[in-house]
């Protein structure tokens, strides 16, 4: 698995309460949801997504009920707890100030680094 | 691959689930199954939908084993959890007592019999909660639901073998009243606690009857110690055999949680608690096969986990994506 790959794996709790923060939706919504507003840079498998979901209810970020109008589907319906919105100010915060700092870094004296000498 | 097909895959990688939890992550694969195949913004036409929709649900086995990371963890933490303490600690409590008492200097030699139990009691309740606090910690509930109902009956065991109950069937002198308030009101929050854990979990019988077991056992264990005193001179005769009851007793401390934290397969699981019962049901219904109650108590555990484990168990046809 790529770094990069890892990153955006590590960075999906995040990115579904973000995308709960505008309001509570299911699991297929959230997926949806998230690729519009990333313009297709963000997806994720059922397979990240669901575990993610559930696991965050486990810790309290998020939480579920089912609705359903009577003869149809349910859906499970995610939204995001007092405990979740806390995690994702200080998500966005420390993002925020690691992907500043990553840039300073890898930025450096503004040019790529295999054309830099290290003397 | 089609949904059924999909959903299908998808159970059997969850069957070590209750039915309930089973039925729940189904219902909410297929709606997001249905929602997608009703959506345009993934194609104009079905098969374009349903191809995209397959990409996006990725393997069945990978969503199975995603769901049993968050909700089946650390198995050999809650086997060792409950093997450890039983198997090792619990039975060379007495000794670690003596030990500490002969090291301290504590006097428990005279009195020896209210020194020593007043000691013995408190240091396994103690030793109980500390298991309670790392259960929770490791938020691990099938542990929890393990040790909970044992400190709760320890407690119990505590305050009739010190007379701090109206009903005192030992006749000792009761206790400081202090002391009691104290431990009636430790009983009062573990049992509110154990009971909030029961509703919360209802749906996984597994964890009700584990729960209740220590309950019904500790019950035929009193009714067969009352029955055995009210006996006087006729004696029970209980069968001698190599191991001994400490032996049997250990045999099953090491395969009843191997049985039911370890395996996956709900089978293996319900015959874990089934093996819970084993050292009560051979030690115990042969000897007090003339008493009808004692009996029925020691094969009540059995038949409920026959009957609850056979509910469990029965497969359903229907099928997971039609309606």
């Amino acid at each position: 698995m790529s770094e990069l790959h890892q990153v955006r794996k590590g960075s999906s709790p995040l990115l579904i309460l973000s995308i709960l923060a505008d309001g509570p939706k299911h699991g297929y919504a959230i997926m949806r949801a998230l690729e519009a507003r990333s313009e297709g840079y963000f997806t994720m498998t059922a397979a990240l997504l669901y575990p993610t979901l559930h696991q965050m209810e486990q810790d309290g970020l998020v939480e579920s009920e089912w609705e359903g109008a009577e003869g149809t589907r349910r859906k499970k319906v995610y939204s995001i707890t007092p405990a979740g919105l806390e995690r994702l100010t200080s998500g966005q915060a420390e993002w925020k100030r690691f992907a500043e700092q990553l840039f300073r870094t890898l930025g450096g004296s503004g040019k790529p680094v295999e054309t830099r000498s290290l003397e | 691959m089609n949904a059924e097909e999909y959903l299908t895959q998808l159970r059997l990688q969850i069957k070590d689930f209750s039915p309930q939890e089973q039925a729940e992550l189904i219902e909410e694969i297929a709606s997001h199954i249905e929602t997608g195949e009703n959506d345009p913004r993934l194609g104009p036409d079905p098969t374009d939908r349903a191809n995209r929709l397959q990409a996006e649900l990725g393997s069945p086995n990978d969503l199975g084993r995603g769901l049993r990371g968050v909700h089946r963890p650390n198995r050999w933490v809650d086997y060792l959890l409950v093997a450890i303490p039983s198997l090792l600690v619990i039975p060379l409590m007495p000794l670690v007592i003596v030990t500490v008492a002969k090291l301290t200097k504590i006097d428990l030699l005279s009195g020896m019999e209210s020194s020593f139990s007043w000691s013995y009691f408190r240091v396994y309740i103690a030793f109980y909660s500390v298991l309670m606090i790392l259960c929770v910690r490791k938020r691990s509930v099938s542990t929890l639901l393990y040790w909970l109902p044992t400190t709760i009956l320890s407690i119990v065991a505590l305050l009739l073998r010190e007379g701090r109950l109206p009903w005192n069937p030992t006749g000792v002198e009761p206790g400081a009243p202090l002391e009691t308030s104290f431990w009636l009101v430790a009983l009062l929050a573990l049992s509110i606690w154990l009971i909030k854990l029961l509703r919360q979990h209802r749906n996984e019988p597994m964890l009700v009857v584990l729960a209740v077991l220590p309950l019904l056992i500790a019950v035929a264990n009193l009714v067969s110690g009352i029955t055995e005193r009210r006996l006087q001179g006729e004696q029970i005769e209980y069968i001698n055999f190599t191991l001994g009851w400490f032996g049997l007793h250990q045999i099953a401390a090491f395969l009843w949680p191997a049985l039911f934290y370890l395996p996956r397969q709900r089978a293996v699981r319900w015959l874990g608690l089934l093996t819970f019962t084993l050292p009560y049901l051979i030690y115990y219904t042969w000897p007090f096969r003339a008493h009808p109650l004692v009996l029925s108590l020691y094969i009540l555990p059995v038949v409920m986990i026959i009957y609850v484990a056979a509910r469990d168990l029965r497969v359903t046809q229907k099928p997971l994506y039609g309606r």
